[in-house]
């Protein structure tokens, strides 16, 4: 009985042991979202928007570096938080880590918690409530861009994941365009009319042919842009007219008569 | 009195009109909406991803716990996750492999990958699915319009030049996701 007893707990130990040594095998995720790609902004102006970053479906720390890959000569743009140094402790041993943000594995939620961690944003997804970790893009127009200049801005990620064992390594990597539109901020709204073309002919050599040069001045003219009338007070004011008219013509026949 | 009585319909149905002209006037404004562009792609692999021990001029060698007569393990496993609500094209490419002296090299267009073991002929005589190619240093699209819900599997074939130096070699091997179609 005893032996059995002993036996059945050393089978039930040793099965323990082979469930816990099986380390989960790791998973490396790299979510992201991404709000409106098309942004206005006014020269001088800075405009800004959000990328999110979560990691549900991994199971190790996503290590994010961001980088502006295109933009416009002179037109400053920022991401924030900045690159810098992380220490981290993989496995016991410590190793810098050159990066803008960190995700650690999360999972969705179908309410949004009330505690809610510093530095996570939870956004609203098909699988549910995400908790995010948010970086903010800052786009700053120079004063003397022209107006309706329409540029991409690029943003380059790379996600990578320490402590992958064997020779190879893997990394993540994805582009976020931005296409922006230079504007003015106060609404104005011009009519231009159109210019008369002005037509000159030069005579290159007897042999070549004659080429008109057209010209045209375009002019700038500001005019008030009126409303419409509805219908319905066109028909009131069509109604009383027909009753003037018919006033007048019925005091014409009886003064007649 | 007929004269009159016209009269009064006329102007009653002018104020009528005056009247629906006032409750009625109808506005337009624009309005739009943004959806967000989720991605999300998890990478998952057979194991410590190594080709072993292998001899120089030496082709073809498998990493070592990727499956070489069946479908059922390979190297690497890329999944769009569920969360993604656009078709993706992958992409990828590598990095030289460098020997630990950080100063010998052998090019990364001696691995081969493809998308499932066909390589060596084997593989249980299952369908070759996509070509194999050659990784390189620069993106390649591989994998085109996938929607969330894929696993993309990836089996890695390498060859050591002849006379290559001995030692433990390393490389990075990285993926790109971008919207179907888009350019990398």
């Amino acid at each position: 009985m005893k032996k059995g007893i002993f036996l059945l707990f050393f089978i039930f130990i040793s099965l323990s042991i082979v469930v816990f040594a099986q380390e989960e095998q790791p998973k490396y995720n790299f979510g992201s979202a991404q709000g409106s790609k098309e942004l206005t902004i006014a020269p001088n102006k800075e405009g800004t928007t959000k990328l999110f970053f979560y990691n549900i479906y991994g199971n190790r720390i996503t290590h994010i570096s961001l980088s502006v890959s295109e933009a416009p000569e002179n037109w400053i743009v920022e991401i924030d938080p900045p690159l810098h140094t992380t220490i981290v402790k993989v496995s016991g041993l410590e190793t810098d880590v050159t990066e803008n943000l960190f995700v650690e594995p999360s999972e969705a939620v179908q309410e949004v918690p009330e505690d809610i961690p510093e530095g996570i944003e939870y956004i609203t997804s098909s699988v549910g409530y995400i908790g995010a970790n948010p970086v903010t893009i800052s786009i700053k127009v120079p004063e003397d861009e022209k107006l309706g200049k329409v540029s991409d801005v690029v943003i380059s990620a790379k996600a990578e994941w320490l402590g992958q064992g064997g020779s190879i390594a893997f990394t993540q990597s994805r582009d976020f365009r931005y296409i922006v539109t230079v504007l003015s901020e106060k609404f104005t709204e011009e009519i231009v009319p159109e210019v008369p073309e002005v037509a000159q002919a030069e005579e290159a050599s007897p042999s070549a042919e004659v080429v008109k040069e057209e010209v045209s001045q375009p002019q700038v003219v500001e005019k008030e842009v009126k409303g419409g009338v509805s219908t319905g007070i066109f028909v009131g004011v069509v109604f009383i007219l027909l009753i003037i008219m018919a006033a007048i013509i019925i005091f014409f026949i009886k003064k007649k008569r | 009195m007929k004269i009159f009585l016209i009269m009064v319909v006329m102007m009653t149905l002018a104020m009528a009109s005056f009247a629906i002209a006032l409750t009625t006037e109808t506005e337009t404004t624009a309005a739009s909406v943004t959806v967000n562009t989720f991605v999300s792609t998890t990478i998952s692999t057979c194991g410590a991803t190594a080709f072993g021990s292998k001899d120089p001029s030496t082709t073809n060698n498998p990493v070592t716990c990727q499956s070489t007569d069946v479908l059922t393990t390979p190297a690497v496993s890329i999944s769009i996750d569920s969360v993604t609500n656009v078709n993706v094209d992958l992409a990828l490419k590598g990095t030289a492999f460098t020997h630990t002296d950080n100063t010998t090299t052998f090019a990364v267009t001696n691995a081969d990958f493809d998308d499932d073991c066909n390589v060596l002929g084997l593989c249980g005589g299952a369908p070759e699915g996509l070509a194999k190619a050659t990784l390189s240093t620069s993106f390649v699209k591989y994998f085109l319009d996938k929607a969330a819900g894929s696993a993309n599997k990836l089996w890695f074939f390498l060859d050591v030049p002849s006379s290559q130096k001995a030692g433990a070699y390393s490389s990075t091997f990285s993926f790109k996701t971008v919207e179907q179609g888009q350019a990398l």
